[in-house]
Parts: C-alpha cells; structure tokens; sequence
C-alpha cells in the first residue's frame, strides 16, 4: 500500500470515529482531534461501546473480532483507529 | 426524638433491635462480582473509572452511625471529617485496609489484609455485626474469615433477586404494569424474543437486551435492525459455544416512552415486614441525567401506587428468602400513568446512602438534587481547598442552604503519579426552590470549573 493509501484510510476511518461519535453520543461535540478522550472528555459509556462498534462496522463496510476488546482501544479517537486500523487489514 | 433515624430502622429490620452495631462495607458495582461468568454482550476488558467506582465506599460513613463501623479502602480526608462532625453528624469508627489496590472493592481489600480481618473478628466478640452494598460470595467469605455474622441471606439468594429475569416475572406474577418484554435462559429463548422483537422494530418502536445482572445503565443494548439483531445473537451464540456454559441471563424488552424516571427504597425486615422508606426522581437537564431530586413531582395517588407496589414487592421477596433494603427503579409515562417496577435492586441504592443526612438536613418544604460534579485533576485536591473555594456554597446547619459533600474520596480515587485524572466531587444540593437550586448548582460549578 503507498503512503498515500494509507493516509487516506487513515483519513476516512477517522472521518467515520467522528461522524458515528457524534450520532451515538447525540449532543453537539466539541472539535475533535486525535488525543480527544471518550470516556473522560466525550463521556462515552460502556452502553455506547457496542453502538459505536455497530456503526462503525456499518459506515466501513467490516466486522470486527469482538472477543478481544480492551479499554486501551477505546482511550482516545487515536487509539480507536489503530484498532479499527488493524481489523481492517486482518 | 419523636421517630428513630434511617440507620436505626435498618438495625431493626436487619436484626430486630435499633441499638445493634454494624460494620459496614461499601462495595459499589456489586454487580459485577455476581455476573462473573455470566455471558455478556460485548463489552470492554476493564472498565474506566474503576478506582472511582472501588472508592465510592466512602459513601458508607454517613450511613453508619456513631456506636457502628466502617471500613474503608483509604483514610478520610481530616478537614472532611473536621467538617462532618462541624454539621453534628456523629461518626462511625473508621478501620483502614493496609494495601489497598484501586481495582479491588473495600470487600477484596479487607479480605487481603489480616490486620482488618483480625480487627473484624475482635469487633464481632463485642458482637457488632457485618453488612455491605450487596452481598456476593466476597462478602460471605469475609464474613466467615472473621467470624462475623452477616446481616443479610447468602451471596446466591441476593444474585438471584437481583436478577433482570428475577424482576420481569416478579412483576408477572403479581400483575404489575411493564414494558413488553421477555426473559431469556437459553440462545433458543434470546432467538425467539428477537424474532418477536423485530415485529416491534419493524412498527418502528425501539427495543434493548439488557444483561440479566448488568449495572444499572450498563450492558444494555439496542435493537435497531435486522443485522444489529443478527450480529449480536451470533456473538452471544459464539461465547456460548465457546465456554460451554448454556444457560445465559438477559432481558429483552421495549423502550417505552416515559416522562420521569424513579428510584424508590423499601426495606424487608427479616421477619417479613415491609417498610416503604422514599421515591427519588432521576433529574435531567437537556436529557443529560444529572442526579437525583427529592422530593420527587408526584401525586399523593401515585407515590400511594408505589407503596403498594413496595409491599408487595416485599412480601414475594420476603418469601423467596430476602431482607434488607431494596431499591426499584420505575417510571412515569407520558400520560402520568406508572411502570411500577422496571427493575428490582435488592442492595443498598445510590440513595440509600443519602437517606440518614437527608432526613436530618432537608427541612420541610426544601428540597434537594444528589448529584456529583466532575473535575479533572493534575495533583491531589484536599478538601480544606474544596473548602476555601465553595466558600459560602456549603451546607453548613439543618434548614439552610447549600451543597453537603457526601463523599470525598472519590476526588481523589483515580490519583496517580505525573499524569491527569478525573475524579467526582459527590453531594446532596438542598435549597428551598428549584431557582435556588439551579443557582446554587450554577455558582458550584463555575467555580469549580475556574479552579486555579
């Protein structure tokens, strides 16, 4: 894959993180970066978790292995497209 | 005193005398202890905020009182102290567990120091006896460990009624108003309540599984459509086949439209009577819950409809073997009618915690809002701080004004060295209006938010 494939899944699965955080935690977000936090700053809950596993795997078109889930995956947007990152090229 | 106090009539119901000594155990998220080995909906390895949650057992200090006990995972705060016993509240002793681990509940914490164990076991030759949030097998062990008595049924008669699927047919059975829904045991009966479930959806109505011994608000999940339904039965199906384990608790059911939510305690003494002790109604501001008000907006008639609902909720629970305090979460629809029982909890509530300060500190026709604000920290906050900051915010005599902080300990719980944590700053807000009140809590939340 060239540098600039990989940029643009970056880009796009990042896209979809945003675009299904605001739907699921359904207020108006503050501008989101890399480092935002779910839990602590966006006050994403456990409930949430599966929904926005669910709408993920429905705006990038995969299916996630959700045996293996750890609260690391869901620190920040960052840590959470490593994750979706990573399932995609499974 | 004309009526004795909240913890008097606990010691009661929980051993026939009002004058008994306890020890208390403050072990929040009990839940997650009985649903060990349960099968779950897909959820994450370690949850946030542990440390928080294992340091809410300071709650506890204001529900023992002066003759009880109370063991705790870290020391109070002294000002805190300084300042309870400023307001006239007569403590408890507090016993501290020598290395205590975040992750662990005061309850793991005592079981792995025999100094407290020890300590337990002499208090119990003075005959003080031990009672907790919840009691699962933890709780029973200590117990036994110390050789004090517990106040309470066995670990399997409590996970039992604290069941979802416990709470759906108590209400079949005695009749009472609930949502449509069905308990699942096996993967066939979870198959076919989605199968019924999505003739709701395809009506366009909303339905959630939730896990039969999930926390409140956790483990729920919602059926939106068609492949939702799918996915999730197959990954439950595959945990199933998995561990070999077939039998699985969860509830399927409709998310109904409502007005209000409610929390309202009773307590069973352990000769089978019935108590209705109050109604919380859970306060939301832009559909944000923002904590409980007291009283809650409700007409003589249906407060009476839930007393009623109380007592002979605890006459089945009485009977299937429980005593001690129940919580029931329930709801006002649209139309003002009640949903008298949407889930039963047979341990101490949130509110449970609040009832002895509240009796004694909101006055008659005040009210009052528990709730707990956020504040994310970079260094320990001492409460001499919170003090100077919330300077003429607190709570500081009966029929006045103000916020009394009701747990401490977890501002500071999720402390660790060199890096940002978050931490909760509980209290019970009373005021004599709802304007008051939003203006009390305004004013407590800017000037936390503008801490230095």
């Amino acid at each position: 894959m060239s540098e600039s494939t990989t940029v643009a899944s970056r880009e796009r699965i990042v896209g979809a993180i945003t675009a299904v955080l605001a739907q699921v935690l359904d207020y108006e977000l503050p501008d989101l970066t890399e480092q935002s936090r779910l839990f602590d700053e966006l006050g994403l809950d456990s409930t949430g978790v599966f929904e926005l596993l669910m709408q993920l795997e429905e705006a990038l078109e995969v299916e996630f292995d959700t045996d293996n889930l750890e609260m690391a995956h869901f620190e920040t947007v960052r840590s959470l497209a490593d994750f979706v990152a990573a399932e995609m090229d499974r | 005193m004309d009526e004795p106090d909240f913890t008097r009539r606990l010691k009661t119901a929980l051993l026939g005398t009002p004058d008994a000594s306890l020890a208390f155990l403050g072990n929040f998220e009990v839940e997650e202890r009985w649903a060990l080995g349960e099968h779950t909906l897909p959820r994450l390895s370690a949850e946030s905020g542990a440390a928080v949650v294992n340091h809410m057992d300071e709650f506890a200090l204001l529900l023992a009182g002066g003759d009880d006990h109370v063991v705790l995972k870290a020391a109070p705060d002294p000002v805190y102290l300084a300042y309870l016993t400023e307001l006239g509240i007569d403590l408890p002793t507090v016993h501290v567990v020598a290395d205590s681990d975040p992750r662990r509940t005061v309850t793991a914490d005592a079981l792995a120091d025999p100094v407290t164990v020890k300590t337990l076991a002499g208090l119990a030759e003075q005959g003080v006896r031990l009672t907790a949030h919840g009691v699962s097998d933890l709780e029973v062990e200590l117990a036994e460990r110390a050789g004090m008595p517990l106040a309470a049924p066995d670990a399997v008669t409590c996970k039992a009624v604290n069941s979802k699927v416990y709470s759906r047919r108590a209400a079949d059975e005695l009749g009472l108003r609930q949502p449509a829904g069905w308990a699942c045991e096996t993967v066939d009966e979870l198959r076919e309540a989605f199968d019924r479930a999505r003739a709701l959806v395809a009506e366009g109505r909303k339905v959630v599984v939730k896990e039969a011994l999930g926390v409140s608000g956790k483990g729920i999940a919602v059926l939106e459509s068609e492949r939702r339904m799918d996915r999730l039965l197959g990954m439950v199906a595959k945990q199933v086949e998995k561990s070999g384990q077939p039998r699985l608790a969860f509830v399927v059911e409709e998310w109904v439209a409502k007005r209000a939510d409610l929390n309202y305690q009773f307590t069973v003494a352990r000769d089978g009577d019935v108590r209705f002790d109050f109604v919380k109604e859970l306060h939301t501001e832009g559909g944000v819950h923002k904590g409980h008000r007291m009283p809650a907006r409700l007409t003589a008639g249906q407060v009476a409809e839930l007393a009623e609902t109380a007592h002979r909720l605890g006459k089945k629970l009485a009977a299937d073997g429980y005593f001690g305090v129940v919580g029931v979460d329930a709801m006002v629809d649209p139309d003002d009618g009640l949903y008298p029982v949407v889930e039963i909890n047979a341990r101490n509530n949130m509110s449970t915690y609040q009832a002895r300060v509240q009796e004694r500190f909101v006055g008659p026709g005040q009210i009052a809002l528990a709730r707990h604000y956020p504040v994310r920290l970079h260094r320990r906050l001492p409460f001499a701080e919170v003090r100077d900051l919330l300077r003429g915010l607190l709570l500081d005599r009966a029929g006045g004004t103000g916020l009394l902080v009701n747990n401490f300990a977890t501002v500071n719980a999720g402390h660790r060295a060199d890096s940002a944590f978050d931490g909760r700053l509980y209290g019970l807000l009373v005021a004599s209006s709802d304007d008051e009140l939003r203006g009390l809590d305004d004013d407590i939340t800017a000037r936390l938010e503008a801490r230095p």
